[in-house]
């Protein structure tokens, strides 16, 4: 995955490191694929490289496998077992967790 | 520091620093008035080109969603009409002083920006009026988290402490060292800046639903929002739970689950497209 300087970016590569500032504060997420929107205002904030990929499949946003993944939003839920609207809510978050 | 009114005069001194800008608040007075043209409101936030510009950028930033590029102040209030100039006004001034939340609780930013986004989808889903200012609501629920860790550093440091041990909300956690929770302390700031009870509720309540409070329709997205936005693990509110649901605030929304799987994957597809840019 290589980490190129952002002038030299094209549209359609899909970032696979998050863009962050200084302080380690998240901007884009990784999976996020460029435009040229995207790529002036990273320009514009003084973005200078970023790391990207060329296959989205494998620039997924989380590269941890699906299971610790899910077992993360399971703890997340802690205490709601009980609960059909949270139990309910649970499902959405695990079904679209798959779209990265 | 268990007393609560010494709390209060803490956070009341704390809040002499923070101030949103005179011109925030001549604006914001000069809409309300209703007496005063949207000509001279141009001219007012035209005189300080700075905030204009902020403006502007945050009019045709992804935060909204406006359709066509905006590139005048006047051009905005002919589109939009003041009283969503005057949000946006505010909202770019809130803007510069949470942006700084990071600094003490890593992922609040990324936490109120997504509530704040997810508040303006569900204000549209059930027709609220001023949607934007709804989202404006979201961006400021969780202020006094950040009025907390800049007052009370040792205790907040205690707050932190307590989370990770217990694995509890930072809300149960506040209550447990400082007494008082940052929904109280959020609405003392607010009242202080002089905004009105349709913003200030929203936050002081956010966390303590009653639906017959003003502004109970506005709580209660702000409310289910902030679920939403921990559900979906989009930044860090201060703890790793979720609030329960309300239900009475479930019921005033009339929205349905798809509804609330759509606001969320709105909300992935906004973070992907630089929501946080
Ligand atoms: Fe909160």
């Amino acid at each position: 995955m290589p980490r190129i300087l952002l002038s030299k970016a094209q549209p359609g590569q899909v970032l696979t490191r998050p863009v962050t500032t200084s302080a380690g504060v998240v901007m884009v997420q990784a999976g996020s694929p460029l435009t040229p929107a995207l790529i002036e205002r990273l320009t514009n904030f003084g973005v200078d490289t970023v790391v990207v990929g060329d296959d989205a499949a494998q620039a997924a946003g989380d590269t941890r496998p699906m299971e610790e993944r899910v077992r993360e939003v399971e703890a997340r839920f802690l205490g709601h077992d009980q609960d059909d609207w949270m139990m309910t809510l649970k499902q959405i978050v695990i079904a679209q967790l798959a779209r990265d | 520091m268990r007393d609560r009114a010494v709390v209060r005069a803490r956070v009341e001194g704390i809040t002499k620093i923070l101030t949103i800008p005179t011109i925030v608040g001549r604006i914001t007075t000069m809409v309300s008035s209703g007496t005063v043209s949207a000509g001279e409101i141009a001219d007012e936030i035209g005189k300080d080109q700075i905030l204009a510009a902020k403006v502007l950028k945050l009019v045709n930033s992804g935060f909204y969603g406006f359709r066509q590029p905006i590139s005048t102040i006047t051009h905005a209030m002919v589109l939009l009409g003041n009283d969503v100039v005057k949000t946006l006004v505010l909202t770019s001034s809130v803007l510069d002083i949470v942006s700084a939340m990071n600094e003490h609780i890593k992922g609040l930013w990324e936490h109120s920006i997504g509530t704040a986004r997810l508040a303006g989808t569900l204000a549209q889903k059930t027709e609220a009026k001023n949607p934007e200012e709804i989202a404006l609501c979201g961006l400021l629920h969780d202020i006094g988290k950040v009025i907390i860790a800049q007052t009370f550093p040792e205790e907040h440091a205690e707050i932190r402490r307590t989370v990770s041990a217990r694995n509890c909300l930072q809300i149960e956690a506040e209550q447990a060292v400082l007494g008082v929770t940052h929904p109280e302390v959020g609405m003392w700031l607010l009242k202080k800046w002089s905004l009105p009870a349709s913003l200030v509720n929203p936050v002081a309540y956010h966390s303590n639903f009653h639906p017959r409070r003003d502004f109970a329709d506005r709580t209660a997205i702000v409310h289910v929002a902030d679920i939403l936005c921990r559900a979906k693990g989009v930044g860090y509110a201060g703890d790793h739970r979720i609030p329960a649901l309300n239900r009475d605030a479930w019921a005033m929304l009339r929205l349905d689950m798809d509804d609330i799987a759509e606001a969320m994957a709105n909300l992935e597809d906004e973070i992907r497209s630089g929501l946080f840019a």
